[in-house]
């Protein structure tokens, strides 16, 4: 029993604020080389443009609104009682590259957005703003009398095909195997658990 | 077999990955240049909507389902509890100005044995369903995946009761069908916090029994 319990020494290290973090793939593994690891899944999204100097990975710009899950909206049928979540990508009111759509999540509506390769503002502009509560009023949400609570701009980490694959070159190098897992774009929360199985596959095979 | 793994980044990829291996009993280390619940990273602010988007490759299929399995299990073990779940299954609405599902055309040269080929494998290449031009995961019978025209969506919606445009509203836009299917959605914020908590959690019970065995 003792000796069960030994063989599962899950003693992990936590650090999950490293300011910068790495700098390149060299320094991710000297670490799991300083730390006892065998192993590495490289798990960074966007950061492996930097890392893995991978110029295949790109930034998709989205910009969001959030309005609280009970705010007014604009349906004048009462009867009307359950939320639905609305995409649009088909002019007028959406394009590929400036989709409209309001998400129910958790206590708030999320309402977006863009999807702009390579743009790295970090910051809504006025015109994005104002699209956006067009989009809300569209979708649903009275604006002449609602405001949203907060807003957000982020990057999707963009990539032609997800990097999912055991790096040969770096792992006979430094003797570790090493699993990159990142690109999943817009689709991050639609792919994790499958996502998350396969490099523990690939690590214990 | 890797016997310690050094896990980076902690956004929904990296922290379902560690949990992936603490469930496997296998030691980690996770590190990250951002905390899972720095509002800035890409996983908290996300919609959460679970919907092959923007990802061109094509074994997200897969990747994708078995999402789908562990979402909509979530999502029937939380429906006893009805306060603030992470996984909401939500009725989505998919707008468009052109038909952009199957025709009669797309049938044209059917052969059953296609048919149920592609379904076995999963719905591989560009469709499921003969040669229809709907991608694979709308073939999946949990998200109640619907083809409608407008007005369909019209009648439908007097049952349903969603609080969606009005049909008219929606055809002088132009709008001429729309999707209409139940994914999950997940909290994103929630989900990185609970997953989080139960990473730090494994942490420390682990750490708690060495010290004890030591």
């Amino acid at each position: 029993m003792l000796n069960e319990i030994k063989r599962h020494p899950l003693v992990t290290n936590v650090n999950v604020e490293m300011g910068n973090g790495y700098q390149s793939i060299d320094e991710m593994i000297q670490d799991a080389h300083d730390n006892g690891c065998d192993a590495l899944a490289n798990c960074t999204g966007l950061g492996s443009a930097k890392l893995c100097k991978d110029e295949n990975l790109i930034g998709g710009r989205g910009v969001l609104l959030h309005y609280e899950r009970n705010c007014d909206r604009k349906i004048d049928d009462e009867s009307m009682e359950h939320d639905a979540a609305i995409l649009v990508e088909d002019a007028p009111w959406g394009s590929s590259t400036d989709p409209a759509y309001v998400i129910p999540r958790g206590n708030v509506f999320v309402v977006g957005g863009t999807y702009y390769e390579n743009n790295t503002e970090t910051k809504l502009s006025e015109n994005e703003r104002k699209r956006l509560v067009e989009n809300a009023d569209l979708l649903g949400i009275d604006t002449s009398i609602t405001s949203p609570v907060s807003e957000w701009a982020g990057f999707r980490p963009v990539r032609q095909t997800v990097r999912m694959e055991i790096d040969e070159k770096f792992s006979s190098e430094s003797k570790l195997r090493i699993v990159h897992s990142y690109g999943h774009g817009g689709s991050g929360w639609t792919t994790y658990v499958g996502a998350a199985k396969e490099v523990a596959e690939l690590l214990c095979s | 077999m890797a016997s310690k793994v050094l896990v980076v980044g902690s956004g929904c990829i990296g922290l379902r990955t560690a949990l992936e291996l603490l469930r496997k009993n296998i030691p980690i280390v996770l590190k990250s240049a951002h905390h899972p619940l720095d509002p800035k990273t890409c996983s908290f602010g996300a919609g959460g909507l679970w919907m092959p988007y923007k990802c061109t490759d094509k074994r997200i299929d897969k990747w994708s389902k078995d999402t789908l399995d562990e979402l909509m299990q979530i999502s029937t073990l939380e429906k006893k509890e009805k306060n603030e779940p992470l996984v909401e299954i939500v009725p989505t609405l998919y707008l468009t100005k052109s038909h952009k599902g199957p025709t009669v055309e797309d049938f044209k040269n059917f052969d059953a044995k296609d048919y149920f080929q592609q379904e076995a494998g999963g719905g591989g290449g560009g469709g499921g369903g003969g040669k229809s031009p709907l991608p694979a995961w709308t073939q999946d019978s949990r998200l109640a995946f619907q083809h409608l025209t407008i007005d369909m969506l019209g009648w439908q919606n007097q049952v349903l009761k969603l609080k969606i445009p009005s049909i008219d509203v929606m055809k002088d836009a132009g709008y001429t069908h729309a999707w209409l299917f139940r994914p999950p959605i997940v909290d994103a914020p929630r989900m990185l916090m609970v997953s989080f908590v139960e990473y730090l959690f494994i942490s420390l019970k682990t750490k708690l029994m060495n010290r004890l065995l030591t």
